[in-house]
């Protein structure tokens, strides 16, 4: 169920308004049904799947606490690690073989599989495993104690906003949030109303736009000459942001409504001015998540190696990166083009700074911010490409600079369309941060919230992309 | 002692990040100092384990979130 | 209570700023048509069959009439059944097929025919696998639009709880009231539209190298199953005989699809002991010469379509 749809906010409304009467000690509870509720729409063996993992979780958690010895606790890790990992590597593998099965009954005509992908690609289970395994981690580590309540713990793992695309929470800001859950202040209220409606102006009138212009050319690579592939590039760089953005501004206003607050996914990516500063502000939950998890223990388990300790932590961070987002090799390769590329910074570091010294800051800060930009969008050819075949027929179209192609294209969109949405993407850029700052404000007038919501609205029902029901990370 | 300890933590954060008006203290975080990155984390630390001749597992890094916590794992170090 | 008292303000100033700004959208002209078109392509344009046809409806029934049977269904019905070939033989039906008419839009149909003012004696509904596929989207633009009955515009927005529909009716009420273009060469009568052309020499040439597809990922929407069921309902209620007919197929079309539809549909017709006529190969009906596209028949193509289809009917 998607958050624009009519009955997701029937079901959200009918959430808030059971919160608000119970005691905000047990509101977990009313959140927990309503999570377990959700997920079972997308039917039962998942969310059998989603109770095992939180049971498994919970245990290893008490484990972990009551054990003193230090071998066995990294035993007791490593176990809750592997049950995990293979758990989810069975089920996004499945998938792959699942896409075999399809081809074949294709060509057999038989038409069945629909049972099939309900039962094997569980919604959200990449990020699910993701927030529960941080849980163990934390407890393994001693960051914090474990959590004694298998109700606040279980709501942890399954909280509705959070289980389809994330944000991947951190037991140490979530969890005792849930003990005691605040009944929501007036303020707040009218806050995530706006990020709310600010996360579906995204998604609706730049995101889905964005997709009818790039959806169809990723559909027919050939053929299409690099003018136009450069255009659609761009297009996707701003679709899958402002999507997962969408997605998660959403998601945190929603976990907001009902008293939880999630963490941030996003801080202006596309301000980056390269790719290491890109990751620190690109999906955060997960790039803080393997920063944590993955990359810091990596570095400091081979830190007697001093920069291999860094390229090896680098090179396996960033190959779980791409692996975490599917089977695919794709994915494989976009994780490792990113580690060349932070290490090729890191190793160039020096000389960089001596460029800088030499040229005007602000110059210096706007070609760095172009170059990541471009960088990042072709990397991304990498993350949207079905397969391989398709990424080097990209790769072969961006040498054809046949001025006609555009021509033709441009006389095929329309002009004033194209022109159009430029323009989008020109004010999303400039007044997206402007906006964001804006409506976090304290005491920001009643008036100009309205005014925010309204305009929003307005904007949405008069030029969004209306009726599509997908968000890009849901295949995650 | 303890401010020994103190002295010495701040010079080898003065001599990582190559200036002199650093001055940290236990509260002080990453986010405080410009430049607090995860691979200068590790020089900071493979350079307190020169400093004081002593060695930083990553169990102990892990939880670690503050200079005070640093200078706490570094006298219960020296003090063993 | 202050937080509700904000969140109506600003519901009730949303609701007035949409007016006005949809307002000025649509009746401000960018390129000869409203602004709104510059962004959505899901707006249906004023004028057409539908239109036509619904007035011809309308000022057939300011008296009573009784029709032997109204046709319902997408563009193949529209453009498949000649209404003065049946009154050459004595029956006199109505076409209102409508442009890609989905099954759930059928139903609401066929619930304002049977209560108005007209009557009929036999409801046929030309049943296609496309007008099962639980979009309703360009079927719904076309009618809302375009429908000369009141009421069906808000009853189709009001079934598809989508929010193009509160656009559509905007766009119908709001603007576009003046002059409707009703020239029409290929609106025949009774809401017939016929088309003399042959296959396109490009269609021709598919033609020679086409092999059907097996497979395709149509299935019958579950909406449009129980559409198709609650219209046998209401048919019944009337005493109304339904007939569902299967217009002759080019070779273009899928039989797997084809295949699916029948199967969801026939156990249906079964419990309500109604029959259906398959005339999907109609002997000596041939693609090149019958039809002017993948889909549909030309005016040679009808007429023989019609005769087997009266033999059926006097058997």
């Amino acid at each position: 169920m998607v958050f624009q749809s009519w009955n997701f906010i029937l079901f959200l409304l009918v959430v808030v308004v059971a919160t608000r009467w119970t005691l905000p000690q047990w509101r977990w509870l009313i959140l927990l049904i309503a999570s377990y509720f959700f997920y079972s729409l997308t039917g039962w063996i998942p969310l059998l799947l989603l109770i095992f993992s939180t049971l498994l979780t919970f245990q290893i958690g008490k484990w972990l606490g009551n054990e003193k010895d230090q071998k066995k606790r990294y035993r007791i890790l490593v176990l809750s690690v592997f049950i995990q990992i293979f758990q989810l590597a069975v089920f996004k593998y499945m998938g792959f073989f699942e896409s075999i099965f399809q081809l074949f009954s294709s060509w057999t005509g038989h038409h069945q599989h629909d049972a099939w992908t309900k039962l094997i690609l569980p919604l959200g289970i990449s990020f699910y495993t993701f927030q529960s395994m941080g849980y163990v981690f934390d407890v393994y580590y001693k960051i914090r104690k474990p959590e004694l309540h298998l109700g606040h713990y279980s709501l942890y793992v399954s909280f509705f906003p959070q289980i389809q695309s994330g944000p991947i929470g951190r037991s140490k800001k979530i969890l005792p949030q849930l003990s005691s859950i605040p009944t929501l202040s007036d303020d707040k209220l009218r806050y995530f109303t706006m990020l709310f409606v600010w996360g579906l102006m995204k998604k609706l009138v730049i995101a889905d736009r964005l997709g009818n212009y790039v959806d169809p050319i990723y559909a027919h690579p050939q053929g299409q000459g690099a003018w136009v592939w450069s255009l659609t590039l761009v297009m996707y760089t701003f679709q899958l942001y402002t999507d997962f953005s969408a997605y998660s501004d959403m998601a945190r206003a929603i976990a907001g409504f009902v008293g939880v607050e999630i963490p941030e996914n996003f801080m202006y990516p596309y301000k980056a001015n390269n790719i290491t500063d890109f990751w620190r502000r690109w999906h955060l939950s997960l790039s803080g998540w393997l920063r944590d998890y993955i990359y810091t223990p990596v570095m400091f388990a081979f830190k007697k190696y001093k920069e291999g300790a860094i390229v090896l932590a680098i090179v396996i961070t960033f190959l779980i990166c791409g692996i975490w987002h599917g089977p695919k090799m794709t994915f494989v390769i976009f994780g490792l083009v990113q580690a060349i590329l932070l290490l090729f910074e890191y190793f160039t570091k020096s000389i960089r700074e001596k460029i800088q010294s030499k040229i005007s800051e602000n110059i210096y800060q706007r070609i760095s911010i172009a170059l990541t930009f471009l960088v990042i969008s072709i990397c991304f050819i990498l993350f949207r490409a079905e397969d391989m075949k398709m990424v080097s027929s990209i790769g072969t179209e961006i040498l054809n600079w046949d001025g006609m192609l555009l021509k033709q294209y441009v006389a095929e969109k329309n002009l004033s369309k194209l022109l159009g949405i430029a323009t989008l993407i020109l004010l999303f850029v400039v007044f997206e941060e402007k906006m964001e700052q804006t409506m976090k404000q304290d005491g920001l007038s009643r008036w100009i919230q309205m005014l925010i919501v309204s305009t929003l609205l307005i904007l949405i029902g008069v030029t969004g992309v209306l009726g599509k029901e997908e968000f890009i990370y849901f295949q995650f | 002692m303890s401010h020994n300890i103190e002295e010495r933590v701040n010079g080898v954060f003065r001599r990582i990040f190559k200036n002199d008006s650093i001055q940290v203290n236990r509260t002080t975080t990453a986010q405080d100092i410009k430049g607090w990155d995860s691979i200068t984390h590790l020089h900071i630390i493979s350079g307190m384990e020169e400093e004081f001749s002593v060695e930083i597992t990553g169990f102990e890094v892990m939880n670690m979130e503050n200079v005070g916590d640093l200078l706490d794992l570094l006298s219960d170090k020296l003090a063993e | 209570m202050r937080t509700l008292g904000w969140l109506i303000s600003t519901l009730l100033l949303t609701v007035f700023g949409y007016l006005v700004i949809y307002g000025l959208c649509c009746s401000i002209n960018y390129n000869g048509r409203p602004l709104v078109y510059l962004w959505s392509d899901y707006y249906s344009s004023n004028g057409g069959p539908t239109h036509l046809k619904s007035q011809e409806w309308n000022s057939h029934c300011e008296k009573y009439k009784q029709w032997d049977a109204v046709i319902l269904g997408a563009s193949r019905a529209e453009r498949s059944y000649d209404p003065q070939f049946f009154a050459n033989h004595g029956m006199e039906i109505f076409n209102f097929g409508t442009s890609a008419q989905s099954i759930q839009n059928s139903r609401i149909l066929v619930d304002h025919i049977l209560t108005g003012s007209c009557s009929t004696r036999e409801i046929w509904l030309d049943v296609y696998p496309a007008s099962f596929k639980d979009d309703a989207l360009e079927s719904s633009a076309d009618l809302i639009q375009n429908i000369g009955f009141v009421e069906v515009p808000f009853e189709i927005a009001q079934e598809n709880k989508d929010f193009r529909m509160i656009n559509l009716l905007l766009k119908r009420y709001f603007c576009e009231n003046g002059e409707v273009p009703l020239a029409n060469a290929s609106y025949k009568r009774n809401g017939y539209v016929s088309v003399d052309q042959t296959l396109s020499i490009e269609l021709k040439n598919k033609l020679k190298n086409f092999h059907p597809y097996v497979s395709s990922d149509f299935q019958v929407g579950e909406k449009s199953l129980k559409a198709f069921e609650s219209i046998l309902k209401i048919c019944a209620a009337h005493h109304v005989k339904f007939r569902a007919i299967v217009s002759p197929v080019s070779a273009f079309g899928s039989q797997l699809e084809m295949n699916r539809m029948l199967d969801s549909i026939l156990p249906v017709m079964e419990k309500y002991n109604s029959t259906l006529i398959n005339l999907s190969n109609t002997q000596g009906i041939e693609t090149s010469l019958h039809f002017y596209d993948e889909k549909h028949l030309n005016t040679n193509g009808v007429k023989l379509f019609n005769q087997s289809l009266l033999k059926c009917l006097t058997k």
